[in-house]
Parts: C-alpha cells; structure tokens; sequence
C-alpha cells in the first residue's frame, strides 16, 4: 500500500522528534541558572523554580520550617480558589509545590497568553514571601496536611523508612513537620531560616513551552536577571554525603493500615551518587518486580503475598533500594523466610532468578515509564529539577542510558544486597499486631533481619574471635557438623561422636551459651524447610539435654532454612551434607525463643 | 514527446513520489484539528474508531456503561476493575499479568461516571502483540475470583459507611430528579444493602451486551494509520460478537420540584438539576463554562471561606438528557443552598463584571487546555465526547472561550437553563424553598 510509507516515515519523524527534546542552559550574571525544553506539542507554558535546601531548612531540634516555606510561598497570589489538584488563580495560573529532603520545587502552569504573568508572579512570589505575615490559613492547610500524611499507611511508612535509614539532624529528615514546632514558627524566624538559601546560585529556574529558547533566555533574564539577594549566600546548604543511622527493625500499629505492610531497605548511595549505582539499583527494582522475577514467583503467585514492590528510591533523597511486600496476614512468616531465600538467589545465581523475558520486559516497562513521564510537562520540570539539585552534572543530559545487563545486576546484588537490609519494619492493624509483632520478631533470623542475629558461622570475623580457653573452644566448635540419616531427624554415627565432643567442651564452660544453627537442603517448599530446620537443632538440643545433662536454656535453637547451603543441592551426597546443624558462641543475653509453627 | 525509456523512469519517480507522499484514499478526513493536532473517526468491522494524530501512543479501549448503570448496583464499575485483574479461559490472571507485561503493555481501568474503559500504554513496536492480548481478554475474559471478591467487599463497605458519607447522600440524591427509574442511581435508603451485585452475577455479565462491538469506541492515541489501526482489530477486537445495543430512549428531568428530607443534625446534602441546552448547539459551550465557573466560586465561597459544605461540584452533563448539576455536601445545608441560589440570581441577572469574567475564562482556558495536554488526556476527552456525543464542546476551545462575552452568561441562563428541581437532606426548619425555585 502507498500509505504505509508516508506513515511510517511520519511515525519516525514523530518519534524522533519526541527524543529530539534537549534541554538548553544558560547562567544569568547574577549566578542563577536557567534550562529550557521546548515544546510545541501544547499550548501551555510550565515555569519550575527549584532551590536547593528542603527539609536542611529546619534549624537544630526543629521542624516545620522547611514545609511551611512550601506553603508561604504562594501565599502572596490572592486567589479566586483552591482545588484539591493545586491552586488557580486569577491570573489563569495553577500552581503547585512540593518539599524535599535537600531541594524545595515550585511550578506554575499557564496558558501562552498568561506566560508572562505567570513568570512574573514566580518572581513576586520569591520576592514577597520573606515579608508577608503568615496567615493563619496557611498553619491550618499545613496542619491538615500532616494529619492526611498520616493516613496513608504506605506513604507514613516510607517516611519513617527515609529517617531510620539516613543520619541527618532530627529536623532535617522529617520534611512533613510536627505540630508541637509548626506552631512555634513566627514570620522573624521563617526569615531567619531561609534567607540564606534564597541566593540565586542556589536557584535553578526551568520552564517548557513553545516560545524559541533564545525567546525565554531573554524573558527570563528580564524576570530574575536583577534579583540579588539580601545575604551574599552565606550558609548555603553543606551538601555532604549522607551517614547511615544505626540498623533498625521494628514493628508499629497503625489503625488504618487493613492489611500488613512489610517494608525493607538496603543502602545504596547518597542523593549525589555520581558513580551510576543509583542507575543499577533502578535497573535492578525494574527486574525485582515484574511477573518473571523470582520474587513474584514465590511471594504472590505463591500465595504469600498480595503484593510486591521494588522500588528505588533516590535522585532527590538519600538512595535506597526498597522492597514493599503486603503479606497475608498468616503468611508474615512465609514471606520472610522467602525473601531471605530469593536474595540469595538473586546473587549466588544471578542466571536463575529471572527469566531473560523477564529482563527484557523490565527494560521495555523502563522506556514506557521515561516516554509517560517525558509526556507530561510539568513532571518533566520537577525530574530536571531533581537532578540539578542532587548536583549530577549531567543534569541536562536527556539522552536514555540503556539497560543494565543481567551480569552488571547480578555484579550489583552481590556487592549491595546481600547483606541484611539496613532498616526494616512491619506496618500493622492493631486487631493483629500482637501475633504479628511475635511473628516478625522470631522470624528476622531467617531473612536475616535482627542486628542480633549471628552471622553465619563460617563468615565470621576473626577480630571477634574469642581469645584463651574459650577462644579454643570457639575454634574446635566451628568446622563441626552434625548430619542426619536420610532425611530423619537422626544423627548419624559419627555425629553422634561429634556430639559428645561438644557436650564435653560444653560442660568444661558452663557459663558460655550456644546457638544451634539448623539449616535444610533446598527441596521443596521453603517455609517447610525452614520447619525442618527449627526440628533438626531441636533434635540436636534434646540429646545433647537428655544425654549429656546441658541446661536447655544454654542452648538456643537458631534456625536457617534452606539459606547458606554449603553445597550446591545438585547431587544427593550435597543435600545430605546441607542437611546439618553447626554451633556457634551466642551472647550471654541470648534468650531461648518459642516458634510458632 | 517521444515516448522513450527516460520518460518512462521519469513518470514512474514521479508516480512513485505521489504514491508516497499522498496518504491513502482509505485515511479519512479529519473533523477537528488544529496546529497542534487532528481528530478523524471511522468505522471498523463495526467498531467505532477515534484516532488522535499525536507524537506518542496511547491505546484505550472504551464502553459505554459506567456507574449510571441500570438498578444502580454499580456493577459494570467493578466489572470493569475486576476485568483489568482477570485472566483468560486459556491463563491464569497471573499468567495473563505476566504476558502483557512481558509483551511490554500496561493495563488499567478507566471507570467513569458515564463511561468505562480499559486503557493500554505500550511503547509502538509493541503494539500488535498486546492488542493479541486485550482481544483475548476481552474475548475469553475469566474474573479473578480472590481480586473481584475483595472489590465487591470494598464496594460493600463504602454502602454500609455511605450512611455517614455525605458524598454518598449527594449520588444517591440525583436519582429522585429523573422521570424514569431506569436512571435512577443507587437508593438512598441505608437500608440497601441488598443491592450489592454477586460474583456469579459479575460473571453472567460478561456474556453480555456490554462488552460487544456496538458497545464499544476505540481511541488510539498516536501516530498510526488506518490500515495498522485495520490490522489491530483484525482477529482480536472484530472477534467481539456485534451485540445488539438499542438506540438510548431520551430520558426526563422532574422539573420544579423540591424533594426534602429533614435530617436535623450532621451533614447533609443537596443535589439540583436545571434544564440546559443539547450539546449540539453552541450555547451549551458557554453553558459549560458558567458550570465550570459557577463550581470554583462556591467552592471558594462555601467550602474555603464560610465552610458551609465540606465539596461542591457544579457540572454540565449533556446526556442522558442536557442538564446543569450541582452536587453540594457538608454542615450547613440550608444557608449553603440559599447562598448557591442567591449566586445564581446574580449571574442570571447579568451581575457577572467584565473583569470577573475575564480572569475566570483565563483559568477556565488553562482547565481546557490541561484535559488535551498529555496522549492519555486526549484519549479519556475522545472518548467522552463520543459517548456523550458533544465533539461541539471540543472544537477550539480557547478561541471560544476568548469569544465569551459577559452578556453570554445571562443570556444562556434565562433561555436554556430553566426548570429547577432541587433534592435537599438537612435541616429543613430553615428552608425557604420558593427561594430555591424561583430560579
């Protein structure tokens, strides 16, 4: 047919044309920098003012600042209402701001006839918000804001992630703020906050429309070219690294959560990560959550879990992988004990854990969500605001890296994931926290959770070995193995010689406590495994109770499940010598603990 | 001339560049464009076909059912959600999720107030493989019982809390307004619980009229051909059974009436209905912009300064029947009824300053332009337009709008939007209802 090449050439130009989007920079005399995409697909024209600071706006001990900065700043527009999307007004504009940990964004939408306007009302808005007097109606938007937040389990929880993984003053981490200090803040105070950060090099402003960019450069200066700041810039936001907190784990109540939601997260790299590991992480969140990873495999098409989520979150916060599952309720347990399996996987066989469809539909769903999002014009202004603020120097780059290939994933989960994830937390509806928390507590073990979990025992460090006697007892304990005949919970001969070798060791310190580390072969199921597991340090407990007189309570059953085969599981002799129990020393704190299945 | 070799290869470049550079007699004309875009519709194998001439691809795929369904179950919405989570005869909802995923597609429901629709994004190279999918889906469709369960929970929940929810009172309300019950809406009465629609049912649904060709309008999105297009639909979508959809019979408004429910305490809730042009003619335009304009300064008013109303919406809805609507929830019931009249009075009595006018039309322009700014925007404002058959409303908005003049306003009030009816729950002790009717 002669239509398909007019339509085919007409397809190419158009796609060409979309990837043909460059952002354009320029820097005014005064320091502020400016970027332009244009577009003439539309008739509207987008203004985006990104500056850096955020929630390093709250002093020391407080919070609120940072946030209610976001809610001055329109307030100088006198509008005609507000909707639930943003605000119009008179002049035919909608705005829109948000607050982020190091960088606040604020963006206006105008038809062309109101361009002008709009960008001058930006400027206005700059220029005024130190001055106005806060009126009360801001405190009680910004306070109706905190308590939504608070409704929404996932996002509550997401923010509580970002402030037990990073280490940032108090009020630097919370971008939401709290009552008891929002009420605190005069116009003085906001002032004093803020104006430091106002200082054009500290601005990034960005706008899209279809005037030519040379056209805007020039608008552009005209607008913001004159504004020099009060302070010469003093005090701008130190952009430091971001330090990790301490581990945590935790379990919370929260009435509108109807189902769990169990969340963890793995450090990868700070907001102003350069070396593209934040790139890795993405890729490998795109693999980690389509239908083909190993993943949904045994989590949701097993029926442990709803749902499931990779996420990776950076760019415009300290970056972090984070994993989402909402388990069913009785399957808490379950689904930790998988996840702990499947991250194995992941890294100890990077060619199993997702399929090559899987790969590739992750890389096709990644340039489906660039296009969307490419497609709206005022997200593509907060994205190149992100980055300029997270000081990328490819900010304006807009090409599209490729994929990851599954080697440099597999590379990547090796080095950042395999290790217990830094924070970890179950959101639940108080009617099932009790079984839960109980559940989540005695389970870390296996997705290696608990800060107090021991390591497993042929990785340990040296440094910490225990020096003299009880060093050499630590020493002879650690290549012993118990094994079992066939798959019975019954030691064989020369493992029960084994046993008595330890008794002995035992009874010469009968101060020191053991952990009794149970592990399986990987047949079957893995939450059966995991069972065998707790059943066969059981085993190796009752003997070493019945036979040779050790108080139980020295002994602390610490199961494994399938996790760290020592051998691959491919041959019946292997399975058999996975099948094992191992002693390792556990602290004087150590408490027997009950398992609920 | 002589006729010789050169001629020959010169005529066929020639015919060639012709060929190449003419879209194919088959492309049809079409009937809205603009600088930036153009609209052209067709039929295909009985399908309804609405193509937007854009740089990116989006696919949707829509039926006209939405929750103004029949006996007010609201079930067509959840069969709609449940249809986005369901697998085939041949996959399991799981398999079928990993299929089009794996074919690099996205699905999601689109269920409105008057239509529902099932929208796909995949990038274009991907296009023909999860077409294959969606005709299967649609062909062969086998609900999820564990999703669609939780839905029919979710939906239950939302009728048993419904007896607090304002928002619920106020849907309930408009179907008092019409004349026929087959419109009606869902029963006020918090006893309704029976109402709720079984899985069995939701399946039976499935083999019906709803998802046939009659039923059903395609918008694509993006830069494709009639002929791809034709190649799309050919073993997947034309493999729909054609259906037999009944001309719509026109539906009545009650006119001049108020319908109160006393409710001394709480919330309440107040829905009312005028009579305003078809869609057809150009005032429903202007109707259109005074309904937009209208529903920000109560919001401003009732909802943000006074706090009478917890939301306000004020909308113009060409069909089944051309009417205006204003939809109001919150404390104070009464007061915020008389002040929504007395602002109506105003604007019907050519209150409205050139300056008011001017900077509302400034955002009302900016509205119009943010439903046409994205690939998925376009589709969802085809896709109304063609169900509610009102492309008028869509030709160069912004140039109308710059057209409307303050008399506009007055002038389309008192000739087109008569015939008040109002539904009121609240406190009626301080009702003036020959206030609400004189409008």
């Amino acid at each position: 047919m002669a239509a398909k090449p007019f339509w085919s050439w007409l397809f190419l130009c158009c796609v060409t044309w979309a990837q043909a989007q460059q952002i354009e920079t320029r820097m005014l005399q005064n320091g502020m920098t400016v970027a332009y995409v244009q577009d003439t697909t539309r008739r509207m024209t987008h203004f985006g003012l990104t500056i850096r600071g955020g929630a390093a706006l709250n002093p020391p001990g407080e919070s609120g600042i940072a946030h209610l900065f976001e809610h001055h700043f329109w307030s100088s527009i006198d509008t005609l209402a507000r909707q639930s999307s943003g605000l119009f007004t008179e002049q035919g504009v909608l705005a829109s701001a948000n607050t982020q940990t190091e960088h606040h964004g604020f963006f206006l939408t105008s038809s062309e006839d109101d361009a002008d306007e709009a960008l001058g009302m930006m400027y206005a808005s700059l220029a005024t918000c130190l001055y106005r007097p806060l009126q009360p109606i801001i405190f009680a938007e910004l306070i109706a804001e905190i308590q939504a937040a608070e409704n929404f389990p996932a996002y509550y929880l997401q923010t509580g992630m970002m402030n037990r993984m990073w280490q940032t003053s108090e009020s630097a981490k919370d971008r939401i703020g709290k009552f008891y200090h929002i009420r605190q803040i005069d116009i003085d105070k906001l002032q004093a906050a803020i104006q430091p950060y106002l200082h054009p090099g500290n601005c990034l402003l960005s706008a899209t429309g279809r005037k030519e960019s040379e056209s805007f450069f020039l608008w552009a200066d005209s607008s913001f070219g004159s504004w020099y700041p009060v302070s010469a810039g003093a005090g701008l936001p130190s952009m430091k690294l971001p330090k990790l907190q301490k581990s945590e784990y935790w379990v919370e109540e929260n009435a509108f959560c109807d189902d769990p939601i169990l969340v963890m997260a793995w450090p990868v790299a700070g907001s102003r990560d350069l070396e593209g590991l934040g790139k890795l992480a993405h890729d490998f969140a795109c693999v980690a959550r389509t239908k083909s990873s190993a993943f949904y495999r045994d989590l949701v098409e097993a029926g442990r879990a709803k749902s499931i989520w990779w996420e990776w979150e950076g760019g415009y916060n300290p970056g972090q992988l984070v994993l989402k599952v909402s388990p069913f309720p009785d399957s808490i347990q379950a689904c930790l004990s998988t996840i702990s399996k499947t991250i194995e996987e992941t890294t100890r066989y990077p060619s199993t854990w997702v399929t090559k469809k899987g790969w590739e539909a992750a890389a096709k769903q990644f340039r489906l969500a660039q296009s969307t999002a490419w497609d709206h014009s005022s997200i593509r202004l907060d994205l190149i605001g992100e980055r300029w603020a997270a000081g990328d120097p490819e900010w304006s780059n807009t090409s599209v890296d490729g994929f990851s290939t599954t080697d440099k994933l597999a590379q990547f989960a090796k080095s950042h994931l395999f290790q217990q994830p830094h924070v970890a937390g179950l959101l639940i509806h108080p009617r099932s926290a009790a079984i839960a928390s109980q559940q989540f507590t005695e389970t870390t073990a296996i997705a290696g959770l608990a800060s107090t979990t021991p390591e497993e025992p042929k990785d340990k460090n040296p440094a910490t070995m225990t020096n003299g006697a009880l060093g050499e007892f630590e020493k002879s304990l650690s290549p012993m193995r118990i094994l079992f005949v066939g798959t019975t919970l019954e030691p064989d001969g020369a493992s029960m010689t084994t046993l008595k070798t330890v008794a002995s060791l035992c009874l010469a310190h009968p101060d020191q406590k053991l952990y009794v580390n149970g592990y399986s072969d990987g047949v079957g199921d893995g939450v059966k495994n995991y069972r065998l597991s707790i059943d066969r340090a059981q085993a190796v407990q009752t003997i070493l109770v019945n036979n040779y007189g050790i108080k139980p309570e020295r002994l602390i059953i610490n199961p494994f499940g399938e996790a760290f085969a020592e051998f691959p599981d491919n041959t019946a002799a292997n399975r058999h010598k996975n099948r094992r129990v191992t002693f390792t020393f556990a602290p004087a704190e150590a408490q027997p603990r009950t398992f609920l299945f | 001339m002589p006729f010789n070799r050169h001629t020959t290869f010169i005529s066929l470049i020639l015919a060639t560049l012709l060929l190449w550079g003419c879209p194919s007699n088959k492309q049809p004309k079409p009937f809205l464009s603009s600088d930036l875009t153009s609209v052209a519709r067709f039929e295909f194998s009985g399908i309804s076909v609405i193509q937007v001439q854009q740089a990116r691809l989006h696919m949707q795929v829509d039926f006209l059912f939405g929750n103004l369904d029949r006996n007010g179950q609201g079930a067509e919405q959840i069969l709609m959600k449940g249809l986005a989570q369901a697998g085939t005869s041949q996959k399991s909802p799981h398999e079928f999720a990993r299929s089009l995923e794996n074919a690099g597609g996205r699905l999601e429901a689109l269920v409105a107030a008057d239509f529902s629709g099932l929208r796909l994004k995949c990038m274009p190279e991907d296009l023909k493989n999860c077409f294959q999918l969606i005709g299967d889906l649609l062909l062969n469709p086998k609900l999820n019982p564990r999703y669609t369960i939780e839905l029919l929970e979710e939906w239950d929940q939302s009728k048993s809390t419904a007896k607090m929810d304002p928002t619920f009172w106020a849907d309930s309300l408009q179907g008092l307004l019409w004349l026929e019950a087959s419109t009606a809406t869902v029963d006020p009465s918090p006893s309704a619980d029976d109402r709720i629609p079984t899985f069995t049912q939701l399946e039976e649904m499935l083999t019906g009229p709803l998802l046939s060709r009659c039923n059903m309008a395609l918008v694509v999105s993006g830069p494709l051909d009639v002929e791809s297009i034709g190649d799309l639909i050919v073993g997947s979508l034309d493999m729909l059974p054609e259906g037999d959809c009944p001309p719509q019979s026109p539906k009545s408004l009650k006119t001049g009436v108020v319908e109160v429910l006393h409710k001394p305490e709480g919330d309440g809730a107040i829905c009312a209905t005028w009579l305003a042009p078809s869609s057809n003619l150009p005032d429903a335009f202007v109707a259109d912009a005074i309904a937009k304009m209208l529903e920000i300064k109560l919001q401003d008013l009732l909802v943000k300064k006074l706090k009478l109303a917890h939301a306000c919406r004020f909308q113009y809805i060409p069909k089944p029947a051309p009417h205006l609507r204003l939809d109001m929830m919150g404390p104070q019931m009464s007061q915020a009824a008389e002040l929504a009249a007395s602002e109506l009075r105003k604007a019907k009595n050519l209150e409205m300053s050139a300056t008011s006018l001017d900077s509302a039309k400034r955002w009302l322009g900016l509205v119009y332009q943010q439903e046409l700014e994205s690939s998925s925007n376009w589709a969802t404002t085809v896709a109304k337009a063609h169900f509610h058959e009102n492309w008028n409303m869509y030709g160069n908005p912004t140039e109308r709008l710059k057209a409307l003049l303050p008399s506009h306003v007055p002038y389309v009030l008192q000739k087109h939007c008569t015939g008040v009816s109002w539904v009121f729950v609240g406190d009626t002790t301080k009702l003036d209802k020959k206030s609400l009717l004189r409008l």
